[in-house]
């Protein structure tokens, strides 16, 4: 524990402390460019150079240098001023001044610094280098005249994520940020090497030219692409949203960053639309909920509230899904009330049960993986798993993977069968079996039996003797979570929210069973059989994903849909319904972890379309029945009454796993031993830019989408 | 090869390094037997890994690549981190210009540079060596290859060398044409297969060195000596130098001398004494202008310092370092400016690009000197020069930035009127810039 | 991309050391000395190989001086142009072998036989000024000599 004084305060540091660390905590501010705590010091661009006092004085790098006791520092002496002054004069050697179109003016460390050291007229009189741009990668433009070489983008792409698509290449003066052969970017496209650029180097292709950066206004929001709910900023110019970037500490997929486009995309629902004479056409509110109530009441008389089901939504908020129970419950009177992407979870498989916080990767000292495709399905947790190896020194036990990101930073490469043969033979040699048996599983198990604590990382593909199997070999090992692939929106909060035929909010079980609704599947079969009159569809395009099922809900008495855009099944509904989008409204949900996130409203809602909730009400007061919520919020503060787990659960805090009921009954979740429906609603393909309706809509993703897709095609000719 | 592959005359009974060079075939495992090689491997086998530490501590043998570290204490360190496995790295990526003394130890007496390493691994107990070459030196690439070979053949390499249960595996790793990768951290990451740019230290090689292991790197010559140092004992070993910097030097002399070569001669041998008595004195009856004493990052000296001792110490005190021992020598005809700007082509050549400083001051310098030298010096030069070096000077991240000034400070405060003609161009004479 | 032969060569070169990674630079040598020169095309095929990121192999290959990235003559002449042998006449010697073989810096003459380029120091200053022609070292260069050198290489 070193103590040292800097610009004349005394602080003492944690022994490994630098002296930039030990200069922050005596409130010191001292200039970085190419430092980022998420990296390893690297010391290059010499801008944090301070003054070590003594004789001789020296300037040494302070990002670099290890706290040492009895140091005196100055971070501000005339010699350090100097210094940073020419370390500036070098970097605009061949920084071209063209702040005026640089989208990172404003917000560029370079030009703030050069503004606040008052650099005056350079000497520099020569010429300066003259780099092309590329301007032909997807999604993000590299102007390799602005770039200062600080290697941030390097680092974070090979120490965050594995992935090393750019490098430092050629040398000296000429050296060149830059991909393999300088080809256009081949990567994952996180675009955290945007994120992290502290100068105009490195572009989002979607934000060029959009607004200036000082313009911009900061709405803090969650993802809903997928279970991770990472926490998001919504950067909007007059109430539009121009770019996102992840919130805090965080980072983000392709999917997140880019894939937001998606909700101004011109073919976003504006105005409700009604069947007349066998066509779509626009109407109003009025109308249309007119027409619901209507033909709704009249299935009910005719045919019993049991002739009508409701399907909610992963991709809306806990709200949204507990007011649509409810709204099917107390206004309709019935519990056909479920989730389609409930056939996606595999048998035995509560997520509630089996899911870790995903930072608990970064904390188990050695990491399971048994999926060599999880960077694909599940980018977050690739990323998560990169940064325990690569920034804490964690060991990775990867099973079946081919040469690339996670294999060249695994300590041990299983090579078994598959994922239930691996778990076998695991389980089967830490028993003492020591007979030959597939490559790594001696090293796997010798790394396992010395590891405090453990992560495994499940196969998208989950069969229930691989989830019997994974929690046999925890057994044995002890300290072990679960970490799951499954990539989908909302579906804990709904779950939570209990849009399920056969549990009420917070996992209250409907009594007696005979009072339970129907299923999913079972109101598609009933749907096809004629037997259910009407089917509400919440933010869903089941033939989307299945095309056959259109001839299952094509004898529907009345199909609603409601939704962002006319998806395949809003174009079979009798009445379309416009829903807000995720930046028009607020809300919460509920992340894998079981950890609650908010959604606050960024845009006005597009057009005449509102947040689902309040399509919901406004329905239910056509119908008669009062419903008076005047916010998201206040919707919430019913959740907490009635769903003990939300009881005084914060945003940002995961509500203890202990509380899932599934825990003491046994009972699953999962739709999936439905085998009529579940591989056509699987979708075929696994991979980061698969289709949905509004991931298919995003144009930036589609860019990429086409690209992998060429590529594939590619690499499946050679 | 039609370069002679002789070292200079020099029959100074202090003669170690170079003596079995002149012997025809020298490379060759049996005749350097015949002539003593490997001879002192069993005599350190015979003591502890400790006592071998300790004898080169009491040597007084110091690195012969630059730095001048204390060659004992650096195995210490290495010595005394409990991690396994432990690496021995040769630095044979000899690279300042105007150095090429290693060359004939590489080329003519390998097996004097395996058996330092046999040595020297023994003594931080280290089962891996690599001899990081460079890639200019080909056929050296070959002899050291051959070289290895034979030693397996002969037991004095391999996993129990010698029947004394001692293992040692050895390999040459080439390099592929950058200055840089003489500083030890930027060897070690182009062994790994990088790009051979400096690490940031702490952690030093001794303690997370090659692939995170404790690591010794040391230059051929200070390799060369260790079998001396055993053999003669460390006592009779010190007797032999000056004043802190024990044992004989190869200087590379080369430049505007009668006969260039390699001397090896006492630490502390004077200028003059190794200009004029050993290699000549100056080419075609010209006046001596300059010398550069230890290769080109080491600052210019002038007639005036003739009397200085070629030691570490001596060169300090005269502002300019012993380097690697490589003397430069200009006569009366060499247009300073040109000569510097030459030298800050290969610095900006040779910067690796890691820094801010190095990479952007060595190219602005060297656009300068490109500048001047075409004959388009303006007014102002001399003092941009000079403010460029007072930029660079402390902010660089490896000593290569450093040594990139050297040349030009020196030749600034020595040669000022060179520049001045070059910028008035008048009274120029040099060729090609005729200014 | 990869000829058989330098595949087993890269991986016999991988076997002297720890991890792979290392085998990079033996890998490019191996195949420069093949083929003449490095390549996009062989990029892909040694990172897989040694299953290192792609843009690590480039990276490193840029790095490096000697290692060249178009074809060059059958032979291939490197005169150094450092002080030592700048000081006694490199410039004039780069002279004139342009002026004799007819080709600038970095072109191959127009039978193929040679190309020729700049070096930094290549440790022959006691023989300067001094030139590589492949593998073999020449010193003290005159016009000369190099006439009568040229003449040796087919």
């Amino acid at each position: 524990m070193p103590t040292l004084t800097i610009d004349n305060k005394i602080v003492t540091v944690p022994s490994g402390a630098t002296i930039l660390d030990a200069a922050i905590a005596a409130g010191s501010r001292v200039p970085t460019l190419c430092h980022d705590d998420k990296l390893h010091p690297y010391g290059a661009c010499r801008i944090c150079m301070v003054e070590v006092m003594g004789t001789p004085r020296r300037m040494v790098a302070s990002c670099t240098t290890p706290a040492a006791n009895n140091m005196v520092i100055e971070t501000m002496s005339p010699a350090v001023i100097e210094a940073r002054k020419a370390v500036l004069e070098f970097l605009l050697i061949n920084h071209p001044l063209d702040c005026p179109v640089c989208d990172k003016a404003g917000d560029c460390r370079l030009q703030d610094l050069v503004h606040e050291y008052g650099l005056g007229a350079s000497k520099f009189d020569e010429e300066k280098r003259q780099l092309p741009p590329d301007l032909s990668s997807a999604v993000i433009e590299r102007n390799a005249n602005r770039c200062i070489l600080c290697g941030k983008c390097v680092r974070i792409c090979k120490e965050q994520n594995a992935v090393t698509a750019l490098a430092f290449t050629r040398r000296g003066g000429k050296s060149r940020i830059s991909t393999s052969c300088d080809r256009p970017l081949e990567c994952e496209f996180c675009g955290e090497c945007v994120e992290i650029c502290p100068v105009g180097a490195l572009s989002s292709k979607q934000f060029k030219h959009k607004a200036r950066t000082w313009s911009l206004e900061e709405t803090l929001s969650t993802c809903l692409y997928c279970g991770n709910g990472c926490p998001i900023k919504l950067l909007t110019r007059k109430g539009r949203v121009v770019r996102v970037s992840p919130a805090r500490n965080n980072y983000l997929c392709a999917r997140g960053r880019f894939g937001w486009d998606a909700v101004h995309h011109e073919e976003r629902l504006l105005v409700p639309k009604m069947r007349k004479d066998g066509v779509l056409v626009d109407c109003t509110w009025g109308e249309a909920l007119s027409h619901i109530a209507v033909e709704l009441k009249k299935i009910k008389e005719k045919r019993g509230a049991a002739a009508i089901g409701g399907l909610g939504s992963i991709r809306t908020t806990n709200e949204d899904n507990y007011v649509f129970q409810k709204f099917m419950r107390s206004v309709i009177g019935t519990n056909n009330v479920d989730l389609l992407a409930r056939l996606k979870m595999p048998r035995g498989l509560n997520t509630a049960i089996f899911s870790a916080e995903l930072a608990s990767l970064g904390e188990s000292d050695v990491i399971l993986v048994l999926d060599p495709d999880v960077a694909e399905i599940n980018p977050l947790t690739g990323i998560e798993i990169a940064r325990a190896i690569n920034q804490k020194g964690r060991d990775l036990i990867l099973l079946n993977s081919g040469p690339g990101k996670l294999n060249r930073i695994a300590s041990v490469k299983l090579k078994a069968g598959s994922a239930e043969i691996a778990l076998s033979e695991l389980i089967a040699a830490i028993g003492g079996d020591a007979r030959a048996k597939s490559e790594g599983i001696a090293e796997a198990v010798s790394l396992l039996m010395k590891a405090r604590t453990i992560s495994i990382v499940l196969p998208a593909e989950l069969s229930p003797v691989v989830v019997d199997r994974a929690q046999y070999l925890a057994r044995l090992l002890g300290q072990t979570t679960f970490i799951p692939l499954i990539r989908r929106g909302n579906l804990q909060g709904a779950l939570d929210m209990g849009v399920l035929p056969n549990y009420y909010p917070g996992y209250r079980e409907i009594n007696p069973p005979e009072t339970q609704g129907m299923n999913a599947v079972e109101m598609l079969r009933a749907a096809a059989a004629g037997t259910l009159g009407a089917l509400y569809i919440m933010g869903d395009d089941p033939i989307g994903n299945s095309p056959e099922i259109f001839l299952m809900l094509k004898s529907l008495d009345l199909l609603v849909v409601q939704d962002i855009f006319l998806t395949a099944t809003a174009k079979l509904a009798d009445v379309v319904l416009p829903a807000a989008s995720f930046v028009e409204k607020s809300g919460t949900v509920t992340n894998l972890e079981r950890r609650l996130r908010s959604l606050a409203q960024a845009e006005e809602p597009l057009g005449e379309s509102k947040p689902d909730w309040m399509i919901l009400q406004n329905l239910a007061r056509t119908m008669g029945v009062p419903m008076t919520y005047a916010s998201a919020a206040e919707i919430m503060n019913e959740i907490r009454t009635v769903v003990p787990a939300y009881n005084t659960l914060t945003v940002g805090a995961c509500w203890p796993r202990e509380l899932s009921p599934a825990l003491e009954t046994g009972a699953g979740l999962s739709l999936s031993d439905d085998t009529f429906l579940k591989r056509e609603l699987i979708t075929a393909d696994r991979l980061l830019f698969s289709s949905g309706s509004m991931i298919s809509r995003s144009r930036e993703i589609g860019t990429l989408s086409r690209m992998k897709t060429a590529e594939r095609k590619a690499s499946h000719r050679s | 090869m039609s370069i002679k592959p002789v070292a200079g005359e020099n029959e100074s009974m202090n003669q170690m390094l170079l003596k079995r060079i002149s012997i025809p075939n020298s490379a060759d495992i049996d005749v350097a037997m015949a002539h003593g090689a490997y001879a002192s491997v069993e005599k350190a086998y015979a003591t502890r890994p400790v006592d071998v530490i300790d004898e080169m501590k009491r040597s007084g043998l110091r690195g012969r690549g630059g730095a001048g570290f204390p060659t004992g204490t650096k195995w210490s360190f290495a010595a005394m981190d409990p991690k396994m496995p432990r690496y021995l790295i040769c630095n044979a990526d000899e690279g300042e210009p105007g150095t090429f003394k290693d060359r004939f130890i590489l080329e003519q007496d390998p097996h004097l540079l395996i058996e330092g390493m046999i040595i020297a691994a023994y003594a931080i107990r280290a089962v891996r060596g690599y001899i990081y070459l460079r890639g200019e030196y080909p056929v050296a690439f070959g002899i050291l290859n051959r070289a290895i070979a034979k030693a397996y053949e002969k037991g004095f390499l391999g996993s129990n060398i010698r029947g004394k249960g001692v293992a040692f595996d050895l390999s040459v790793h080439r390099g592929a044409g950058a200055y840089i990768c003489g500083e030890e951290t930027s060897l070690i990451e182009s062994l790994e297969g990088k790009r051979g740019q400096p690490r940031v230290r702490p952690p030093f090689p001794a303690n997370a060195g090659a692939w995170g292991m404790p690591t010794v790197v040391n230059n051929v010559e200070t390799l060369a000596n260790v079998p001396f140092v055993i053999s003669l004992g460390s006592e009779a070993y010190a007797q032999i130098g000056s004043e802190g910097s024990t044992g004989t030097k190869i200087f590379s002399v080369s430049g505007a001398v009668m006969k260039p070569g390699g001397y090896e001669l006492p630490m502390g041998t004077t200028l003059r004494e190794i200009i004029y008595t050993h290699a000549g004195g100056i080419r075609g009856g010209r006046r001596l202008k300059a010398i550069i004493p230890g290769g080109v990052s080491t600052p210019m000296l002038t007639p005036d310092h003739l009397d200085v001792k070629m030691d570490f110490n001596s060169l300090l005190s005269a502002g300019s370092m012993l380097g690697s021992g490589a003397v430069i020598v200009m006569d009366d005809s060499t247009c300073m400016v040109k000569a510097t700007a030459v030298i800050a082509r290969f610095f900006e050549h040779e910067s690796c690009g890691k820094c801010t400083s190095c990479r952007e001051g060595t190219g602005w310098l060297s656009r300068i000197y490109q500048r001047l030298v075409a004959g388009k010096g303006r007014e102002n030069d001399i003092d941009v020069l000079l403010d460029i070096c007072k930029k660079m000077k402390g902010t660089c991240f490896c000593p290569l930035g450093e040594g990139a000034l050297q040349p030009v400070l020196s030749s600034i405060r020595y040669f000022r009127a060179d520049y001045e003609r070059c910028i008035r161009k008048d009274g120029c004479d040099a060729k090609p810039c005729k200014g | 991309m990869l000829s058989p032969g330098v595949i087993a060569r890269i991986r016999e070169a991988r076997r002297q050391y720890p991890d792979a990674r290392a085998a990079v630079l033996p890998a490019l040598h191996l195949v420069q000395e093949e083929a003449g020169h490095l390549s996009a095309e062989v990029m892909g095929p040694i990172a897989e190989l040694l299953d290192v990121p792609e843009s690590d192999v480039f990276g490193a290959a840029t790095f490096y001086a000697l290692f060249r990235w178009k074809p060059g003559g059958r032979h291939v002449i490197s005169v150094c142009h450092n002080l030592p042998c700048s000081l006694l006449g490199a410039e004039s010697i780069i002279e004139h072998l342009s002026r004799k073989l007819g080709v600038a810096e970095g072109q191959v003459t127009e039978d193929g036989r040679f190309s020729f380029q700049r070096i930094e120091c290549i440790g022959r200053c006691d023989g300067a000024p001094a030139m590589l022609v492949d593998d073999e070292y020449h010193g003290e260069l005159t016009p000369e000599k190099i006439d009568e050198l040229l003449a040796r290489y087919a």
